[in-house]
C-alpha cells in the first residue's frame, strides 16, 4: 500500500514524463520548423524590399507570428536546459536546503504566472475565433495561435511543477549513459588485460 | 528523498496554500452602484498633444454629473497594448479605451467604408457623420466585439510627405510610401505606389534611412514625429481620413444609474467634437503647417486636374468594396450614399456649428439606453 506521499511523487513523476516528451516536441517545432521559417522570410522580405523594391504586405504580420511561435515553443525546454535568466549572484551561493527553497519559490511563482497565462489565452482563443479576429494586414485567423501560446504556456507550468530545480534532464542522461559506458569498458578492459580507449591502436 | 521531490512537494504544497487563501480575494473590481469612476487606459503616452483634450472632457464630465460620475486615466500602456483594446475591454481591465477597426481589419466589414478616399474634407465632419451612420450601419458589427462605441474621432486628412516633390501620379508610382494596412494600404497600391506597414514609432529612422520614400499621415502627426527634418515636400491631397473608435465596457456603463447613461452618452458626442477640433483639426492643425513651413517643408498643392486623375484612378477600389460588401447582403451602397450626402451638408457648416449640433442636438442610440 502506497503513503499518499509516495502517489504525489509518482503522480508528479508523470507529469514531469510526459511534459517532458511533449516539451522536446514542442522545441523540435521551434528549431526545425519555424527558426528556420523566420529566417527565409525575413531574408526574403529584405531582398524583395531593396532590391525589387515590392515588400511582403504581410511580412510584418507572419514575422510576429513565427516569433512567437518559436518563443512560446522553446521556453519549457529552455527552462530544463538552463537557458534562462537566473539569479547567479544569489542563486550559486546557494547550498542544500537554501536553494530548493529558491527553487519552491522560483516554481510557485513561474507556475502562477504561466498557468495565468495559459489560461487567459485558452479564454481568448474562442472570443477570438467569435469575432473573426486577423492580423492588420495578415488576413487569416489569429485565434489559433492564442490557443498555441495558452497550449505552451501550461506546458512549461507543467514542466515547472515536475521539474522545478531546473535540472539538465537530458543531460543528466548523457552523463549517466557516459558513467555506464566507462564503467563498461573498464569491466571490458579489467576481463581482457586492455586500457579504455586504446581499441583504435 | 531527493532534492528534486523535496522540492516538488514544497512547490505543490505552497502552491495548496495559496489556492487555500483565493476565496478571499477580491473578485474584481467595485461594480455597486454608488460607483461613478470609470477608468480610462491608453497606450498613448501623456506627452501626447490629444491628452490635454481628454483632460478637458474629464473635467466637463465631473462637472456636468455634479462629480457624480468621475473618469480616471491611466497613460503610457500601462496596463495593456494598442492592438489589445477589445480584449481588455471585455475582460473588464478597463472601462474605456482604445477600440480601432484598423487594428482588427478582419473583424468589421461596412466600417472600412469610412476610410474610403475623397469622402470628408475634415476631421470635424468625419466624426460627426461617422456616428450619425452609426447606429443604422455599424452598430451590429461594433457590438459584436462585445462592447459598446464610446466615440469616433477621426484623423486629420492624410497628406504625402516626400523627399521629392509629388505632383502627379507618375510622381507617386513605384515610390515606397509608409501607410496603415487594410484598405489605405490598397488606396495607396491602387495608386501605383508600394505601401509599406510600419507601427508610428519606426517610421522616423526608416524614412531618415530611405527605407521608406514617402510617408502619409495627417499633419498634426506629421509634425509630432518631426518628419520635416527628412522629407521637405508635403503633397496637399486630402486623401482619406482614419476614424478611430474607442470602446466601453459593457457591465461598467449599464451599472451606472439611468440619468447618468444618458448625460455621459451625450457628452460623448461632445468629446468626439472635442478631439477632431481641439487636435486633430484648427489651431493645432495650423501650427503644424507653422512647424513644417520652419523646418523649410515645402507645401504643395495639387492641380484640380490631377486631383480628378487620382480621383478616377481610385474609382476601382471604391466599386469593389461595394460589390464585394453588396455580395454578402450588406448595405454598402446606401451607407456610401449617405455618407457622401452628409459629408456635403456637414463641410458647409463652421466649427462652432458642428459643436452646437453636437451638444444641443446629441445623436442618440450610439448605445441602447
Amino acid at each position: 500500500m502506497r503513503s499518499p506521499l509516495q502517489l504525489l511523487d509518482a503522480g508528479l513523476e508523470g507529469i514531469d514524463v510526459w511534459s517532458n516528451r511533449i516539451s522536446t516536441a514542442l522545441f523540435r517545432v521551434a528549431v526545425c520548423a519555424a527558426l528556420p521559417a523566420l529566417m527565409v522570410l525575413v531574408t526574403l522580405d529584405v531582398v524583395l524590399r531593396y532590391v525589387f523594391n515590392s515588400p511582403l504586405p504581410w511580412g510584418r504580420d507572419v514575422n510576429g507570428l513565427l516569433l512567437l511561435i518559436t518563443v512560446f515553443s522553446s521556453l519549457p525546454h529552455a527552462w530544463d536546459r538552463g537557458y534562462h535568466i537566473r539569479m547567479e549572484v544569489f542563486y550559486s551561493r546557494l547550498q542544500g536546503r537554501a536553494r530548493n527553497l529558491a527553487d519552491v519559490a522560483t516554481g510557485v511563482s513561474g507556475i502562477l504566472f504561466f498557468s495565468l497565462m495559459g489560461i487567459q489565452a485558452l479564454r481568448f482563443a474562442p472570443y477570438m475565433a467569435a469575432t473573426g479576429e486577423t492580423g492588420e494586414d495578415l488576413l487569416i485567423p489569429v485565434w489559433p495561435f492564442m490557443a498555441y501560446m495558452g497550449f505552451c504556456s501550461l506546458v512549461l507550468a507543467a514542466r515547472l511543477i515536475g521539474n522545478p530545480n531546473g535540472e539538465e534532464r537530458i543531460g543528466v542522461r548523457a552523463e549517466a549513459a557516459l558513467t555506464d559506458i566507462v564503467e563498461g569498458e573498464a569491466t571490458d578492459s579489467a576481463n581482457d588485460g586492455t586500457v579504455p580507449g586504446d581499441g583504435a591502436q | 528523498m531527493t532534492d528534486r521531490n523535496w522540492t516538488r512537494r514544497g512547490v505543490v504544497g505552497a502552491l495548496a496554500a495559496a489556492a487555500s487563501g483565493a476565496p478571499f480575494l477580491p473578485r474584481g473590481r467595485s461594480r455597486n452602484t454608488g460607483d461613478t469612476v470609470l477608468r480610462f487606459t491608453s497606450h498613448v503616452p501623456q506627452s501626447h498633444g490629444f491628452v490635454p483634450v481628454f483632460t478637458r472632457f474629464y473635467q466637463r464630465v465631473e462637472e456636468e454629473t455634479q462629480g457624480r460620475l468621475r473618469i480616471e486615466p491611466m497613460w503610457n500602456g500601462l496596463l495593456h497594448g494598442p492592438l489589445d483594446g477589445f480584449k481588455a475591454c471585455t475582460t473588464g481591465l478597463t472601462d474605456y479605451t482604445h477600440g480601432y477597426i484598423t487594428y482588427q481589419p478582419g473583424s468589421f466589414h461596412l466600417m472600412h467604408g469610412l476610410q474610403l478616399p475623397f469622402i470628408f474634407p475634415s476631421s470635424p465632419v468625419a466624426s460627426l457623420v461617422a456616428e450619425e451612420l452609426y447606429p443604422r450601419f455599424f452598430k451590429s458589427e461594433y457590438e459584436a466585439m462585445g462592447v459598446y462605441l464610446a466615440t469616433c474621432d477621426s484623423t486629420s486628412p492624410y497628406q504625402v510627405i516626400s523627399r521629392e516633390p509629388v505632383l502627379t501620379l507618375e510622381d507617386l508610382r513605384r515610390l515606397k510610401i509608409r501607410a496603415t494596412g487594410g484598405i489605405v494600404a490598397e488606396i495607396y497600391r491602387e495608386l501605383g505606389a508600394v505601401p509599406v506597414v510600419m507601427a508610428a514609432a519606426e517610421v522616423y529612422p526608416a524614412f531618415q534611412r530611405g527605407i521608406i520614400d514617402a510617408v502619409a499621415l495627417g499633419v498634426p502627426d506629421i509634425a509630432s514625429y518631426r518628419l520635416q527634418e527628412v522629407g521637405k515636400f508635403l503633397t496637399r491631397v486630402n486623401l482619406h481620413v482614419t476614424v478611430l473608435q474607442f470602446c466601453l465596457n459593457r457591465p461598467a456603463f449599464d451599472a451606472l444609474p439611468d440619468d447618468l447613461r444618458q448625460t455621459f452618452h451625450d457628452l460623448l458626442r461632445i468629446r468626439s467634437q472635442m478631439c477632431a477640433q481641439d487636435y486633430y483639426s484648427g489651431p493645432v492643425e495650423e501650427e503644424a503647417y507653422a512647424d513644417l513651413r520652419a523646418g523649410r517643408c515645402e507645401i504643395l498643392d495639387l492641380e484640380p486636374d490631377e486631383r480628378e486623375r487620382w480621383r478616377e484612378a481610385l474609382l476601382p477600389l471604391r466599386n469593389r468594396f461595394l460589390s464585394e460588401n453588396e455580395a454578402e447582403g450588406r448595405p454598402a451602397t446606401e451607407m456610401v450614399e449617405e455618407m457622401e450626402a452628409l459629408s456635403t451638408l456637414y463641410s458647409s457648416l463652421s466649427r462652432e456649428e458642428l459643436m452646437t449640433r453636437a451638444t444641443e442636438n446629441p445623436i442618440q442610440g450610439i448605445i441602447d439606453l
